[in-house]
């Protein structure tokens, strides 16, 4: 860890700076760390100092300050010392086992706290166990009642055209999007609310729009026929509605069980709505499988346990029911692996093939990781392709946050590149040149 | 029909008929084409929409799922050349993340210490320098020698980061067919291997280079510039444009041997006489100039006087900030020289001509007469010290700012940023004391306050090796102000002792 990982933790500028500030063992009453924790009293401005404490291995953290930002500046400048080499090495004080022997439970809870934030159903979560069958038996009623207003608002937005869609205020799409969030379908929600964006963008908006509508309309209509489906592609369309599983269900359902060494290929953070989402690819050595690790917060809040990107650790996934099996929970997560490693890298005609077969799968598969190998970053009219072999070349999506810092990485040479494929544009997240793993910012 | 060419020719009649609305253009002979998909399309569809919408799902999977990477026909671009210099390592790299992120002054000295341990930016943190550095062209020769092969490469790549595109080992290449901003780089680097060389080439293409161009080849004349220059320099006050005559003028009058100099000389001892008195101390007798002769008007570029200010007044003074400070009143040292000048009629005009002067020349005599005398006239001690602060460390205004220091003069704290940095571990010591002592002092929340900035500049100056000594502060610097400021400085302090550190360890 660097101190520029520890600086990618901070939820804002202000933590950063007050962080530095408390790097410096000096600030700190006592500072100490042995293999697995982090630890350390500060004196802040009450009489009693603050306790912090870090476990190392997944940086899961806590302190008794009363912060409402996540993690505080103790946290950060105890990281930050650490990574300095200025912590003693010595023995863990007790409260530090203490609050370990919490956590684990109190984790189980806050993960199926978050995803339920992400389902937009957390006045559900209150009720949890009351009776479950009846709740959800009404939603049912409301998701057949909302698609099938749906349907008909897509049908009457294709006999007006999309030229008409086009002139509408925001409202138009988000008072849609409002009325399928009260139908309990936020999956559809979300797709419809995108939309207000897509009828502006630009050259091809028409095309963008259609397939969109398209998508809509498609998972409409398989829900309606839910009953005939394989209950593989079934769980897809419930997702992608909006159902959404806690960690629990889907270990109970435990559709495909995976151990490996997983390799963390590529890592997104994105603001929405009310949440913060972080998509974690990983691509396992042995299987060479990938999955998408998908986690959630309430906005400005911490990413539980978060990996660091090009890490590699050994753990046990189980992915999430699908015709087209990416999502996956990671459980029983074990020792990392040190040093920079290259995964086993395709072609770009390959990846894209795998993508197709995917689509085959879940229709409504919105993003698909690719690593590539021996692709050349080139530049052309402010727009950047990668290139391989001077043969097929795929672009990369414009307001990539890396783009220039995958150019100066590659310096025209070939280099291996990871990232999301949307069906349109790449979003390089890392690249490998020469042994060394660089993430390109998120 | 095959499934890509049914595609290619259902897919934009289904984007018009969309657009346009069914309402308007029925869908009817849609599917015309047969294709293994279109049963999917039409199988129980009762309306138009319903078949658009589907047609639409169906057409818009399949082209996501088919999308082909395109056969591309290139020229590639060359890559770029073998890096001589090894990468800084990690904790480095990350200093200078946080400088660009949020403590931009003190890149110039990071750049420094990886010149100094011959290491470059790792490449993906290229860019993000030449984001910081393209619109300050100071810092580009540091920012080109630490982007190593590969931002000479990005140079070629993208056109606002062209200053770097010349290649660093050969400025003479980059001269003869670098762009505007490659060449001035390039200029600036012959400049430092070899001034009259470097001259000798910009007089060979002085007629070709753009009328716009040429003030920024003789402003950067400055580097390595000499007595050799002087012929070229003077026959610039000939120019057509004003800015290339004023740039000339600045540089003539940094060299004391300059036509320049002597013609301003020549006038001043026409409006300036000592004359001497029995029993009594000398006197300066000033006339002002009636006018100003052709070869001066030709020196003098702004003749128009700022508000406030006569003509005359305001001729003498351009005249005197011209002549060496040593040259004005011959046979007087410079301590003299100013208390005569306050003395005597026109005393502002000429106080304000010698000290400006005193920075173009760089007269460092009469420079510490001005800071002696700072206690006097503080506006024109100070404006001769600031200016000019690219002139060379000088151990007698280092020692007459530390006796300000050590005598604890109130306003010595103004005067420690006359000097420009790194300061030596005298002055820094000096310095510390001085802060120490006012920590203990009763000094109110308002001194703290607008000192701030004279602690942040200073911070960026002290010897970062004097914060890892550790040293408590006074228990009764209690001011919560005084605190923040003390703590801040030495923050900044600590970073910069790392800095060191992180670069150290590599060379």
């Amino acid at each position: 860890m660097t101190a520029a990982d520890v600086i990618s933790l901070a939820p804002d500028a202000a933590s950063v700076k007050a962080g530095e500030a408390l790097a410096s063992p000096r600030k700190w009453l006592a500072l100490g760390s042995d293999a697995s924790f982090l630890w350390g009293e500060c004196q802040g401005s009450g009489k009693v100092p603050y306790q912090v404490c870090v476990e190392l291995g997944t940086l899961a953290y806590a302190c008794s300050c009363p912060s409402r930002k996540f993690p505080c500046k103790h946290v950060l400048g105890a990281l930050l010392a650490h990574v300095n080499a200025s912590t003693a090495s010595g023995t863990p004080p007790e409260w530090v086992s203490e609050w370990h022997a919490k956590r684990s439970e109190k984790q189980q809870r806050s993960a199926a706290r978050a995803s339920a934030v992400a389902a937009g159903a957390a006045p559900e979560a209150g009720e949890a166990g009351a009776a479950p069958s009846k709740r959800a038996q009404t939603r049912e009623r409301r998701v057949a009642a909302g698609v099938d207003e749906c349907e008909r608002w897509l049908g009457d937005l294709i006999r007006l055209g999309l030229a008409h869609a086009r002139v509408q205020p925001a409202s138009f799409w988000e008072g849609r999007a409002a009325r399928l969030v009260d139908a309990q379908c936020p999956g559809i929600a979300r797709r419809v609310r995108a939309l207000a964006a897509t009828v502006v963008s630009g050259v091809g908006w028409e095309e963008r729009t259609l397939t969109a509508l398209g998508e809509i309309a498609l998972l409409c209509s398989a829900y309606g026929r839910l009953d005939t489906l394989a209950p593989e592609l079934g769980a897809d369309v419930r997702r992608a509605i909006g159902w959404t599983q806690t960690h629990d269900e889907i270990a109970a359902r435990a559709f495909d069980i995976v151990t490996d060494t997983w390799l963390a290929v590529g890592i997104r953070t994105v603001d929405e709505e009310r949440i913060t989402a972080r998509r974690t690819w990983l691509l396992g050595s042995h299987t060479r499988r990938s999955a998408l690790y998908l986690q959630f917060a309430p906005k400005g809040a911490p990413i539980p346990d978060p990996l660091v990107a090009g890490s590699r650790f050994d753990a046990t996934l189980i992915y999430l029911e699908s015709a087209a099996p990416l999502r996956a929970i990671v459980t029983e997560r074990g020792a990392g692996h040190n040093g920079a490693f290259v995964p086993e890298a395709t072609s770009i005609d390959a990846s894209l093939e795998s993508f197709a077969r995917a689509l085959a799968g879940d229709p409504w598969l919105e993003r698909f990781p690719f690593v590539l190998a021996d692709v050349t970053p080139q530049l052309e009219h402010e727009a950047v392709w990668l290139v391989r072999d001077a043969s097929s070349a795929l672009p990369l999506a414009g307001g990539s946050p890396g783009l220039r810092a995958l150019l100066a990485l590659s310096g025209g040479s070939p280099l291996c590149v990871a990232g999301e494929w949307d069906g349109t544009a790449f979003v390089p997240l890392m690249a490998w040149s020469a042994g060394r793993a660089v993430a390109l910012g998120s | 029909m095959n499934n890509e060419s049914a595609i290619a020719a259902t897919w934009p009649t289904l984007v018009r008929s969309a657009v346009v609305g069914t309402q308007r253009s029925p869908a009817i002979g849609l599917l015309s084409e047969e294709a293994e998909w279109t049963a999917l399309i039409r199988g129980g569809t009762s309306s138009d929409e319903t078949l658009v919408l589907r047609a639409a799902a169906v057409i818009g999977l399949l082209r996501r799922a088919g999308r082909r990477a395109p056969l591309v026909d290139r020229a590639e671009a060359p890559p770029a050349g073998p890096e001589t210099r090894p990468r800084c390592g990690p904790a480095a790299a990350a200093d200078l993340l946080r400088i660009l992120d949020r403590e931009p002054g003190l890149l110039p000295e990071w750049l420094a210490l990886a010149e100094r341990a011959q290491v470059r930016v790792p490449e993906e943190h290229v860019p993000l320098l030449f984001s910081y550095a393209e619109s300050r062209a100071a810092l580009h020769p540091a920012v080109i020698a630490v982007a190593g092969a590969r931002g000479a490469w990005l140079g070629t790549q993208f056109s606002e980061w062209g200053f770097a595109a010349g290649t660093p080992d050969d400025p003479g290449a980059a001269w003869l067919h670098g762009e505007f901003a490659a060449r001035l780089a390039a200029f600036v680097m012959l400049r430092r291997i070899d001034p009259a060389d470097a001259r000798e080439r910009l007089i060979a293409t002085w007629e070709r280079e753009a009328a716009r161009e040429r003030v920024a080849f003789v402003r950067a004349l400055h580097t390595g510039l000499g007595d050799a220059d002087e012929p070229f320099l003077d026959a610039r006050l000939d120019d057509r444009r004003k800015d290339v005559r004023e740039a000339a003028a600045l540089l003539l009058a940094r060299l004391p041997a300059s036509r320049l100099a002597a013609r301003a000389t020549a006038a001043a001892h026409a409006c300036i006489t000592l004359r001497k008195r029995l029993l009594q101390s000398p006197v300066l007798d000033v006339t002002l100039p009636e006018a100003l002769s052709a070869e001066l008007q030709r020196d003098v570029i702004d003749l128009k006087p700022p508000h406030g200010v006569g003509e005359r007044a305001w001729m003498l003074r351009q005249i005197v900030a011209h002549v060496p400070p040593a040259q004005l009143v011959p046979g007087v040292d410079a301590a003299h020289v100013l208390d005569l000048v306050r003395r005597c009629e026109h005393g502002p005009a000429l106080l304000h001509g010698i000290a400006a002067a005193t920075a173009s020349y760089d007269d460092e005599r009469m420079r510490t007469a001005f800071l002696i005398d700072a206690a006097g006239d503080h506006g024109a001690g100070a404006l001769a010290l600031t200016a000019n602060q690219d002139a060379p460390w000088s151990e007698r205004r280092r020692d007459a700012i530390v006796a300000l220091l050590e005598a604890g003069v109130p306003n010595a704290l103004e005067f420690t940023l006359t000097l420009p940095g790194p300061w030596d571990r005298r002055f820094s010591q000096a310095f510390l004391a001085y802060l120490r002592a006012l920590a203990t002092s009763s000094a109110g929340s308002a001194l703290w306050r607008t000192r701030r900035e004279v602690f942040s500049e200073a911070a960026l100056r002290i010897e970062p090796a004097l914060a890892d000594a550790g040293e408590e502060w006074p228990a009764s610097a209690t001011q919560e102000i005084a605190r923040d400021v003390i703590d801040a400085f030495y923050e900044t302090v600590r970073f910069r002792a790392g800095l060191r550190r992180h670069l150290e360890s590599q060379s």
